[in-house]
């Protein structure tokens, strides 16, 4: 009887909390000093809430996937004496902008970033300028692309080099930050804060779709495959944009079928940006989705009807799986009635991806994007139906003994001996500031004149390149991996605007071996047509 | 054997003697601990999914556990889910709460009462005297023991309203909410805890009138775990103050809900003696060691200055602990850590004293106890670094020292009341004469 009234107890309480009211009654009061307890009193409720819009949450950090739409597309009016190079948004560079005659100088657009102002308030003070963080609401007001942000003028010692200085307007939504910042030496900043400002206040959306430098975070590597279904074509992947193949349905330009072989994010980011921002809807439970097959891996269906960014009456088809935070989709998006209709083909494409071989056998080796394909290889564009070879900018003849490292989002990357790295990347920036970022791997200070001037040249990419040479502890790399007694090797040049560089990381017997198949596979570099 | 003494050996024994026969048999003695060791071991695997704070509930703190067991053959799991994970087996077991009590009444009855009181078994009572305090500590710390977390930043460089010294440290899990009355240098505040708000989740809502003070409090749409919303063109389930509202965060799919990562929130009315009115949101989002200050909710009534304030329950240290310096080293060729430690001063009546808190070495004073529990670096990595450290207040938490000592001290009874019975026994002496 007693174990009857308990449960009878426990079924109901949860029920009388969620409709009843009740009363409580305070503690006693203790009195306490007002040190013990600082206590802002008249923050405003949006300071003190830290509140956030709707339509920046669930967007994570600034690793995290989803900022695609706010990323696209930013252009300004260029200051004269500056121009406009590419961007490489895998380094949150949404725009660049370089000073002619100040080759130090770097003023970049992040479009959006994560973190909230805090955060990046603290990352741009603290630790770049090792100085005091300031509230940001004592921030001086400036125009950024069309809305009111604040100003961050700061100068001093800026990562390690004195009289230098930076200007930085951003804007934040929510945990999302946009900003435009400059830093060069101090007497260029002050020489060029209204070109800045003007700049800031002409940024705009809409422009051309930021240039692609180096793939986005593993956005993988391989060249992929399928039976390409009747009335389908296939378009040219764009890996930069998480894009690694890329279809839609033959006279229906409105469908966008892609493939995203590995994005961060895990399962539920990225199921977040698919209901909840892009469709406004919802997110399911995995487990409710269906079981489907996606390159031979069990996988979810996400069937997803409604208003997509802002086009009602529009579906998607998302094929996903995943392995820890990596999650690899194939996603349909189109006019519902047209997404209906080829929801059967769909699955035949997603079941029948695989990743390209140099051989007939399903079960040799991946192509790695970047390898040149063997003459013997059919041409997967056409004979097989398959998304155009989308080998990336570059090809290069490969050393014996080197391996192609899958999944890596940098162009060319392989592996040697034991533990040893190579691949070829490309930055936004200046190369001595490039020199000075490999540099501090090393733990080393920034270059000097004497040194920049005396370091020796290396074929590479049609021209002379700057030829980089060190030796130390190595803290960059595979995260998690540091190598005590690493040598370094790095061949870079500005290339079509855009630094551009071959890096050689390892132990530092390893790489003096390979130095010389480093410097053969450097001059034999060139861009893909 | 006779007629009457059979009937008198198949006379059934007492409900009472069959209870006790129960409770104190060596059988279930064997039971409790192999279940123990299950509940250890599957609370061990059942970490790799859920927090620690989690699985203590579930398993060790609960009565009741649905267990679950992830089939898996030399580290691969069994089963390819889309989620990247295998099919857990799951089946039920008695939380490790009731097992233990179990045990405890089981060694008081099969090792206390039911043991004869000899000079022969004097080892054996004493080994179950330090076990009985083993397990009666570990009730003690969790019925009336408490802790909490510290967070300190670096001492020293740009830091902003960081906090670098601190005499007061927050649950890791539960909240308060807080009436402050502005007096100055001083603040008077009233606490009462989240337990006794329970009613003011969904459509419920808890009033409560403070002695003296001219107003009620009415705290309404309580949230376990929530956010602050900029009201859009969406119809919130909750009130809208000030174009913000709070909404429900739900766990992702696929993720683990944590109770320690849940940020309560609650909508808060304040109803003047003389017809006044202030609404407010209250979110308890934690900001410290990133940020010292609390942002409360004030109101002014009859000229005197209050304000609302939900944060985790609060408690006070009789003592400052000032980080002045946190130390990581990493395994050689990793950089995973091998040791971290925070170096600390102590400030109590205007007397400091320089500390080290580090792995199995925490810092004791005043009847707490301070543990290195985490640490921190910049968002982009490196420093300034940040510790945490955890504070527990335990009643017990010398009582398991004792128990060691006293079962140590038991088994050296028992064993050696053995040796020296075997010296002087027949069957030694029989043993040498054989040898020779």
């Amino acid at each position: 009887m007693n174990q009857r009234a308990l449960t009878l107890l426990l079924v109901l309480s949860p029920l009388a909390a969620a409709c009843g009211s009740g009363t409580a009654a305070f503690g006693p009061a203790k009195e306490v000093p007002a040190t013990k307890r600082p206590t802002i009193w008249d923050a405003s409720a949006r300071t003190r809430l830290m509140a956030q819009d709707a339509r920046s949450m669930g967007q994570g950090g600034a690793n995290q996937v989803g900022g695609e739409q706010a990323k696209a597309g930013w252009t300004g009016d260029t200051p004269s004496g500056w121009r406009s190079v590419p961007a490489n948004p895998a380094r949150f560079r949404d725009a660049i902008w370089q000073i002619e005659g100040a080759a130090d100088a770097d003023c970049y657009l992040t479009a959006a970033v994560g973190g909230g102002t805090r955060q990046n308030m603290a990352r741009w003070y603290s630790q770049q300028f090792d100085q005091a963080v300031p509230e940001a609401d004592t921030l001086p007001e400036v125009a950024l692309g069309g809305r009111t942000g604040r100003l961050a003028e700061i100068r001093g010692t800026f990562l390690g080099k004195a009289g230098w200085a930076a200007l930085i307007a951003f804007v934040a939504d929510g945990d999302q930050v946009m900003s435009l910042k400059f830093t060069a030496p101090e007497a260029v900043v002050v020489a060029n804060r209204e070109k800045f400002l003007a700049l800031a206040k002409s940024l705009r959306q809409g422009g051309a779709a930021a240039a692609s430098g180096a793939g986005g975070a593993d956005s993988g590597n391989r060249v992929w495959t399928t039976n390409l279904p009747a009335g389908w074509e296939a378009l040219p992947a764009n890996p930069a944009r998480f894009r690694d193949a890329v279809w839609r349905v033959a006279n229906e330009p409105d469908t966008d079928c892609y493939l995203s072989a590995a994005v961060g994010g895990g399962v539920p980011m990225n199921l977040s940006r698919w209901y909840e921002q892009q469709f406004g809807q919802p997110v399911p439970s995995p487990e409710s989705l269906a079981v489907v097959e996606l390159a031979g891996r069990p996988a979810r269906l996400a069937e997803i009807k409604g208003t997509f960014q802002g086009k009602p009456g529009w579906a998607a088809l998302i094929a996903y799986a995943a392995k820890g935070e990596q999650v690899m989709s194939l996603k349909f998006t189109g006019p519902e009635a047209v997404v209906d209709g080829n929801r059967e083909k769909f699955l035949a494409l997603a079941a029948s991806l695989r990743p390209a071989t140099a051989s007939p056998d399903p079960k040799a080796p991946p192509i790695e994007r970047g390898q040149p394909l063997p003459s013997s290889h059919p041409d997967i564009g056409t004979a097989h139906g398959a998304a155009p070879a989308a080998t990336g900018p570059f090809a290069a003849t490969v050393p014996a003994g080197w391996t192609p490292k899958a999944g890596s989002p940098r162009l060319l990357h392989h592996t040697f001996g034991n533990g040893g790295e190579v691949y070829v990347n490309q930055l936004g920036g200046t190369v001595r500031g490039s020199l000075d970022i490999w540099r501090a791997e090393l733990a080393l200070p920034p270059i000097t004149d004497a040194e920049f001037a005396a370091l020796p040249k290396a074929d590479f990419l049609g021209s002379d390149a700057t030829l980089l040479e060190l030796r130390g502890t190595h803290q960059g790399g595979a995260p998690g991996k540091k190598i005590e007694d690493a040598g370094l090797l790095v061949a870079v040049r500005v290339d079509d605007g855009t630094v551009t560089f071959c890096k050689m990381f390892g132990p530092a017997a390893e790489v003096a071996d390979h130095k010389a198949a480093f410097v053969s596979f450097c001059a034999s570099l060139r861009r893909n047509p | 054997m006779s007629t009457s003494s059979a009937v008198a050996t198949a006379t059934p024994r007492s409900v009472a003697a069959l209870v006790v026969d129960g409770l104190g048999s060596m059988r279930l003695t064997v039971w409790l601990l192999v279940l123990l060791a299950l509940l250890t071991w599957l609370g061990t695997l059942a970490q790799i999914d859920s927090s620690t704070y989690d699985v203590q509930r579930e398993y060790f703190e609960s009565w009741f556990v649905l267990a679950k067991l992830p089939l898996s053959v030399w580290g691969n799991a069994i089963g390819d889910t889309p989620e990247g994970s295998g099919f857990p087996l799951r089946f039920p077991l008695p939380g490790a709460y009731p097992v233990m009590g179990l045990l405890f009444v089981n060694l008081v009855v099969g090792g206390m009462l039911r043991l004869r009181w000899s000079g022969r078994n004097a080892g054996v009572l004493i080994t179950h005297v330090g076990m009985l305090l083993l397990l009666l500590a570990g009730f003690v710390k969790l019925e009336t023991g408490y802790s909490g977390m510290l967070g300190l930043y670096e001492r020293g460089g740009a830091g902003g309203d960081r906090v670098h010294e601190s005499s007061t440290f927050v649950s890791f899990h539960d909240y308060e909410l807080a009436l402050l009355t502005d007096k100055g240098d001083t603040i008077v505040e009233r606490v009462v805890p989240a337990v006794d708000l329970q009613a003011a989740h969904g459509s419920g809502s808890v009033t409560l009138a403070p002695e003296g003070l001219p107003f009620k409090v009415q705290v309404h749409h309580w949230i376990d775990h929530s956010q602050v919303v900029t009201k859009g063109a969406e119809t919130p389930a909750t009130p809208v103050v000030g174009g913000l509202y709070l909404d429900q965060r739900s766990w992702r799919p696929g993720e683990q809900p944590k109770k320690e990562s849940e940020i309560a929130g609650c909508y808060v009315s304040v109803f003047g003696d003389g017809g006044e009115r202030f609404d407010a949101i209250l979110w308890g989002y934690p900001r410290a060691p990133e940020n010292r200050s609390n942002y409360v909710a004030a109101f002014t009534i009859k000229g005197q200055r209050y304000a609302l304030d939900l944060r985790r329950t609060t408690y006070d240290l009789p003592f400052a602990v000032r980080l002045d310096k946190f130390e990581k080293k990493d395994h050689p060729g990793t950089m995973s850590p091998r040791d971290f430690r925070s170096h600390v001063t102590v400030t109590e009546q205007g007397q400091s004293t320089e500390a080290q808190i580090f792995m199995n070495n925490p810092l004791r004073r005043a009847g707490f106890v301070l543990y290195q529990a985490s640490w921190g670096q910049q968002p982009m990595g490196g420093p300034p670094y940040y510790t945490v450290l955890e504070v527990a207040n335990n009643p017990s938490d010398a009582w398991p020292e004792y128990a060691c000592y006293i079962i140590a001290l038991g088994l050296l009874w028992h064993f050696g009341a053995k040796l020296l019975r075997f010296l002087n026994s027949s069957t030694r002496t029989s043993l040498l004469r054989h040898d020779a």
